[in-house]
């Protein structure tokens, strides 16, 4: 008997624990969304709930209509559009040479691109900006493009690799007999079945490229190469902070990384976990 | 005819270059394409790896500032630094800001790790068990993962602001008024809630690899712990812990390294003020390479956060004997 309700003292303690897990991970994301959809002076009265004037997309009209939002919008978007198609092309050629192919310097090839995350970015932003300076790419999408593609590239094809090293040889050998090439091969027989290794990839290049503060910050010298996420800080930087508008803005810079990834979720999860457990 | 000659001539070169490609075996072929397709990651690993640590590790020894990296990398940039040994690296050890913002580096990266790594596994345990009603909270858990750093930090921002962040009107609610803060300009709390948004955003990460780790844990090293009588305690430490080896390493390095290396969640989010409680390596780089533009010392800081990393990489490897 006491065997019994102890049981359902832990599983309410496991319930209980999950709701503050649920609360910690999901509340920043509620609150941001309500308060983005709040008139601004009701954010500041001290109330919760109170809604004087109901709930209003008022912030969201002035969040477009100033402070460069929609030039700095198109811009992320481009750069990091090319970025995801580059690097999952680039990727899905390099992951599958080196989960296929038995190339001299192979593992040595491998540990570099691991190594390349031991390097802090704070470091190589120096020589990008020598080189960029050099080849006058300063402040160009081209600049940004190709230092993106570069900083996406090794995690990337490290992961692809992971999908495809999890996808059976036979298809290939299958596929070499029935008379087509390596590059036949990887784009009508093994793309199709390692579509999620693809899909985690390019959302992760996307998301290199899209959340990008540090790198834009040093190439990007003018508005018409500057992205969002430099947009949020110049705005939580002004001296009087306008919150409405800000709450807009952080919504709106969010909400593509989440819809990509509403779209490519389980692929994405499988994708990630998969290069850790397997061992 | 003569023309006719030379036209012979150069099919049977042709020819003669086919049966060569012809009898070379078919492995060899393939890993020629193999090469191929390489071929355009290897300049970038170059760019990433290579080129920026040869660059760094020469930029340390120099007194080069920003007028000299806008030169480029040709032969100019030399003649306009000078080379000063190891005055960069001297001038770092004898500054007390050093050892303060080395020891907080390190500080940042044993907490946020640890933290992750229990509070992911708790998480990931509780995922394993199957809770009726939340089987959809494994879709939505990497959405801080995913969020760009710097909005992340408006939304922190927002809501610990000082007199309207939800944080303090909650606080007023429950009746502790007195607890109520700037939070992020605050000298004792601006680095803990730091240390918390590292945990918001990355601890996710560890409960789904976590997860995925215990989901592939055979059922059956369970039954016969059971039939040998084990407390659950003796299951989790003698089965779960053990199979969760390999995972566990993957995040903690991959974690170690992405703490250690982050520049944006501190810099957006205090700029490593105030006074200097919350400044890391990484922003110290940052910040004397392109605020108070000394190059040099930037870099040489930036070469020992490189080797810090190194040695670390190394231990692992040592540690899991190779195997990547």
């Amino acid at each position: 008997m006491s065997g019994k309700s102890n049981e359902k003292i832990i599983t309410l303690g496991k319930y209980l624990l999950m709701v503050c897990y649920t609360i910690f991970i999901l509340a920043p994301f509620i609150w941001i969304l309500y308060s983005s959809l709040r008139w601004e002076p009701n954010l500041f009265a001290g109330e919760f709930l109170a809604n004087p004037g109901g709930l209003t997309f008022n912030n969201y009209f002035r969040a477009i209509a100033g402070a460069n939002f929609g030039e700095y919008f198109l811009n992320t978007l481009t750069i990091s559009f090319i970025t995801t198609a580059v690097v999952t092309l680039l990727a899905l050629l390099g992951g599958y040479s080196l989960s296929r192919f038995n190339l001299r310097f192979k593992n040595q090839i491998i540990m570099a691109m691991l190594s390349s995350q031991m390097f802090p970015h704070v470091l190589l932003i120096i020589p990008f900006f020598a080189v960029m300076s050099g080849f006058k790419l300063l402040d160009s999408y081209t600049g940004i493009v190709l230092t993106h593609i570069v900083l996406g590239l090794p995690f990337g094809i490290w992961l692809i690799k992971g999908y495809f090293d999890g996808v059976s040889t036979s298809l290939d050998d299958a596929a070499r007999i029935d008379g087509l090439g390596s590059v036949g091969i990887l784009f009508r027989v093994v793309l199709p079945v390692a579509a999620p290794g693809v899909a985690v990839t390019a959302f992760y290049a996307f998301m290199v490229s899209w959340g990008d503060y540090l790198f834009v910050s040093i190439i990007s010298q003018s508005s018409s190469t500057r992205t969002l996420t430099i947009g949020l800080d110049n705005f939580l930087g002004a001296t009087q902070i306008q919150w409405g508008p800000i709450n807009a803005a952080t919504v709106l810079t969010v909400l593509p990384t989440i819809v990509l990834f509403a779209f490519l979720q389980k692929w994405i999860v499988k994708g990630l976990t998969s290069g850790a457990t397997k061992g | 005819m003569s023309g006719n000659k030379k036209k012979d001539s150069f099919f049977s070169r042709i020819n003669i270059f086919s049966s060569f490609l012809q009898k070379r075996t078919l492995t060899e072929k393939k890993k020629i394409t193999g090469w191929l397709m390489l071929l355009p990651v290897i300049p970038a690993f170059l760019i990433v790896i290579i080129f920026p640590a040869l660059m760094g590790i020469i930029n340390s020894f120099t007194d080069a500032d920003i007028v000299a990296m806008t030169v480029g990398i040709g032969a100019e940039f030399f003649d306009i630094v000078d080379f000063i040994g190891f005055s960069n690296y001297m001038d770092l050890f004898t500054d007390g800001d050093f050892w303060e913002v080395t020891l907080r580096s390190f500080a940042l990266v044993g907490i946020a790790v640890m933290l992750q790594y229990v509070l992911g596994l708790i998480l990931a345990l509780l995922l394993d068990e199957g809770l009726k009603g939340f089987g959809w909270f494994k879709n939505v858990i990497m959405l801080p993962w995913v969020v760009p750093v710097a909005s992340m930090v408006v939304i922190f921002n927002w809501m610990t602001a000082p007199n309207y962040g939800v944080v303090n009107m909650l606080l007023e609610t429950i009746g502790l008024e007195h607890l109520t803060t700037n939070w992020f300009g605050s000298l004792a709390f601006a680095f803990p809630i730091i240390i918390i948004m590292h945990v918001w955003r990355n601890m996710p990460f560890y409960a789904l690899t976590l997860y995925a780790g215990l989901s592939s844990i055979p059922q059956n090293q369970y039954e016969a712990a059971e039939v040998d009588g084990a407390t659950a305690w003796q299951k989790f430490r003698h089965i779960t812990l053990p199979n969760l080896k390999y995972p566990s390493m993957v995040v903690i390095v991959l974690h170690v390294l992405w703490t250690f290396n982050n520049f944006d969640i501190i810099y957006l989010s205090t700029g490593g003020g105030p006074v200097g409680t919350t400044e890391v390596m990484a922003t110290e780089v940052y910040d004397m390479a392109w605020n108070l533009n000394l190059m040099g010392r930037a870099a040489a800081l930036g070469v020992i956060m490189m080797l810090i990393m190194m040695i670390f990489s190394g231990m692992y490897l040592k540690l899991v004997g190779g195997d990547v």
